[in-house]
């Protein structure tokens, strides 16, 4: 079955700058797809562009089996596009601007009123459906956002960064939306700038200064980690419980990665006691013991504060940093067709 | 539903809730409307004088207040000498001075004597320095065009005077002066037959406020949606340039038709300027312009980002536009390569269907060529910007 979206070395500079550098991606159908980095690594770019609002400067896209250059009329018709900015009209209601995106897409009588009292429904929005747009609290805004885009039956939805600016709490809300839709068998594209999201995704890519860092499942990603995790804490009755480590001090002999995550700071260990190699095996299950003895005495000659250290499961943020300090890496995959086992090709 | 309508649909509700710039849109040109109605007048009225009277005999008294008497003057008063005269001028507090030398009286008596024949005119500046009493005129030529108007109206009202004068003394030895007068005009002024500067410049206000209102609302309204990221949304949609730009100028379209109306009424109840056209005419004629008008104001979107940019482009063509337009000045008096540039300015021709329409009345046979005209440069205004329009980012 061909992909939801075909991407092939595509490039655009931005503003001078290369916001893409000939990167190919394949998204199958069905398929929750996160496109994770910071600001400035060439989401919006890459967005836009599948939105088919701006035309790549080389390479090619592919949506729903029909190449997006001469055939963007006809995808209009059927992807849904979110936005990095909330642009709806703020001064029309959650109702009005229903209705107005179902008339731009020829939605009409019965169906029209059974879609909106759906998507009212699946938003959570029944009760605020009189209510103008721009008076909605952050989280319902991009749920309407999300309903809007829906009214159509899109078979491919591309969000872009819906969840910033977004509290948790909605934020989970609206991931369980994207599930739902996924479960529907809607292909989604959701770019955001939090690992932690990530995890909730089939299968991602991590952008990094318009090129791909990494990309498969969340599993492929963890388990290609190569190093032993510690969590490093400090004593429980010390004055200063959370432990800090400045980002351009080298970490201490004998570990390749040290970082502070929620008051506490990870270790990264080399398995032999040194850096592996670029693109080596990663170690499979023998997260065992250090090298020599305990890693509290070899941690405390750059932390003097660390009390324990206890072997962790690496996540996907820990992946993702030790991605972009490039003590990490994982090969592209640059054949077509070699999409990660189990995620629906 | 047809997309056209989905947008106007959008664009009334938006309008709807928005009831302060709705407010404004109609308050603000009715308040501009009455307040310039009043201002903007080409008639040179209330000229400061000032005089100073080496004389002082019973003749200058009488030319002074044939002078003073004169709603076109404002008397402001004897100068005590040539160089208080001048300090008046100087400070602005007077525009024209009459200097009477001294024995205007008996240089005035003379005249009549020595030649019975010749009118004995009191010359004004320059006049023919031979015959009659010499009066002196010092004008403030700042203002070119009200100096010459006003020392025109002066000269007039002096000769009505020395004529008046001649007459009496004339009639005194039996001679009626208008059986010495060989041509006597019977004017007949077609279409403002009070020369009021109001009936030309009124609907021409209307004009300008007109144009005003629907190029500034329709450039914003688009870019407007450009700012708040909408209109990218509305591309990602089968919605097409033309449904928008079309759709967008519907609404206000209206707008300026509701506009022109209030203009209408006002200036016929509140200036008493007589519309003498045909209504149904107009609205043909306004469709055709409001093209360009609109047209104008989607170009200005398609160029501008912000509305900030939009208002200085707005900007840049209306005051070309309007100075251009014979508004003020006649685009006859201009260069010939400027009069050829107002060819492309659809304000120059709806200023003459409108000021044509009201005054004389005329119509299609008339005005043909400038409907022609508008429509023509409507056109060409909105093909380009819906061709610019990008299918992308707008």
């Amino acid at each position: 079955m061909e992909p939801a979206v075909a991407i092939r070395d595509l490039a655009k500079d931005h503003a001078g700058e290369k916001a893409l550098r000939g990167i190919s991606i394949d998204v199958p159908n069905p398929c929750l797809f996160g496109i994770i980095g910071a600001d400035g690594a060439g989401k919006s770019t890459l967005m836009n562009i599948l939105a088919t609002l701006t035309d790549p400067d080389s390479g090619s896209v592919r949506e729903l089996g029909r190449d997006a250059a001469r055939e963007f009329a006809s995808i209009r018709e059927d992807i849904g596009y979110m936005p990095q900015r909330f642009s709806l009209y703020q001064d029309l209601s959650v109702e009005e601007n229903l209705d107005f995106f179902a008339d731009i897409f020829g939605i009409s009588g019965k169906d029209k009123t059974d879609r909106m009292d759906h998507l009212l429904g699946f938003a959570g929005l029944k009760p605020f459906k009189g209510r103008r747009a721009g008076q909605l609290s952050g989280g319902m805004k991009q749920k309407l956002a999300l309903a809007c885009t829906l009214v159509h039956h899109p078979k491919l939805l591309l969000l872009d960064e819906p969840t910033v600016g977004v509290d948790p709490v909605a934020r989970r809300d609206f991931w369980t939306m994207l599930k739902s839709l996924r479960a529907e068998g809607i292909t989604l594209m959701v770019s955001t700038p939090y690992m932690d999201e990530a995890a909730l995704c089939d299968s991602l890519v991590l952008l990094h200064e318009g090129g791909i860092l990494a990309e498969g499942t969340p599993a492929q990603l963890l388990a290609a980690y190569p190093y032993r995790l510690y969590r490093v804490e400090a004593a429980p009755d010390a004055a200063v419980s959370t432990l800090n480590y400045p980002g351009d001090k080298p970490p201490p002999p004998g570990f390749v990665l040290i970082y502070p995550s929620g008051g506490t700071l990870h270790a990264a260990e080399a398995p032999g006691g040194e850096a592996p190699l670029a693109g080596e095996a990663p170690v499979a299950g023998g997260r065992t013991q250090g090298p020599s003895g305990d890693p509290v005495q070899r941690l405390r000659v750059a932390v003097p504060e660390a009390y324990s250290a206890t072997l962790i499961q690496p996540s996907l943020e820990d992946c993702f940093f030790a991605l972009l300090s490039g003590k990490m890496v994982m090969k592209p995959k640059s054949a077509p067709g070699a999409l990660p086992a189990g995620t629906g090709s | 539903m047809n997309l056209f309508r989905v947008i106007v649909l959008k664009e009334f509700q938006q309008l709807k809730r928005d009831k302060t710039s709705l407010r404004l849109m109609i308050m603000l040109p009715m308040i501009q409307m009455i307040v310039l109605g009043y201002a903007l007048t080409t008639e040179v009225k209330h000229t400061p004088v000032a005089v100073l009277d080496h004389d002082g005999g019973p003749d200058s008294r009488s030319m002074i207040q044939a002078v003073s008497n004169n709603a076109l003057f404002d008397f402001r008063g004897n100068a005590a000498s040539e160089s208080d005269l001048k300090t008046m001028l100087d400070r602005g507090q007077v525009k024209l001075g009459i200097i009477i030398p001294q024995g205007f009286s008996r240089q005035l008596e003379n005249a009549t004597r020595l030649n019975p024949g010749v009118a004995g005119t009191a010359s004004v500046g320059q006049g023919p320095e031979d015959a009659g009493a010499k009066v002196q005129l010092w004008v403030d030529g700042q203002d070119a065009n009200s100096a010459g108007v006003a020392r025109g109206y002066l000269s007039a009202v002096l000769n009505q005077w020395a004529m008046r004068h001649l007459g009496t003394r004339l009639e005194a030895s039996g001679i009626r002066l208008d059986q010495l007068i060989p041509i006597a005009t019977d004017e007949n002024v077609l279409f403002n037959p009070l020369l009021k500067s109001t009936w030309y410049m009124v609907p021409g206000i209307a004009v300008i406020l007109v144009t005003m209102v629907t190029a500034l609302l329709t450039g914003f309204s688009i870019v407007r949606e450009k700012e708040a990221g909408t209109l990218e949304q509305l591309m990602v949609t089968p919605l097409k340039p033309i449904h928008v730009v079309v759709g967008k100028a519907v609404p206000f379209f209206i707008i300026g038709v509701v506009e022109l109306m209030v203009a209408l009424v006002i200036a016929q109840l509140k200036f008493q300027v007589p519309f003498r056209g045909n209504y149904l005419t107009l609205l043909a004629f306004t469709s055709a312009y409001m093209l360009s008008s609109l047209g104008i104001g989607i170009f200005t979107s398609t160029v501008a980002r912000t509305q900030q940019q939009a208002l200085f482009i707005i900007w840049f063509f209306l005051l070309f536009f309007m100075l251009l337009s014979g508004f003020f000045l006649p685009v006859e008096n201009m260069p010939h390569w400027v009069q050829i540039v107002t060819l492309a300015n659809p304000v120059r021709f709806f200023m003459h269907v409108l000021r044509e329409m009201f005054l004389k009345g005329s119509g299609f046979p008339e005005l043909w060529r400038e409907g022609a005209a508008m429509l023509g440069i409507g056109f060409c205004v909105f093909t380009f910007s819906v061709l610019k329009f990008n299918r992308k980012t707008g």
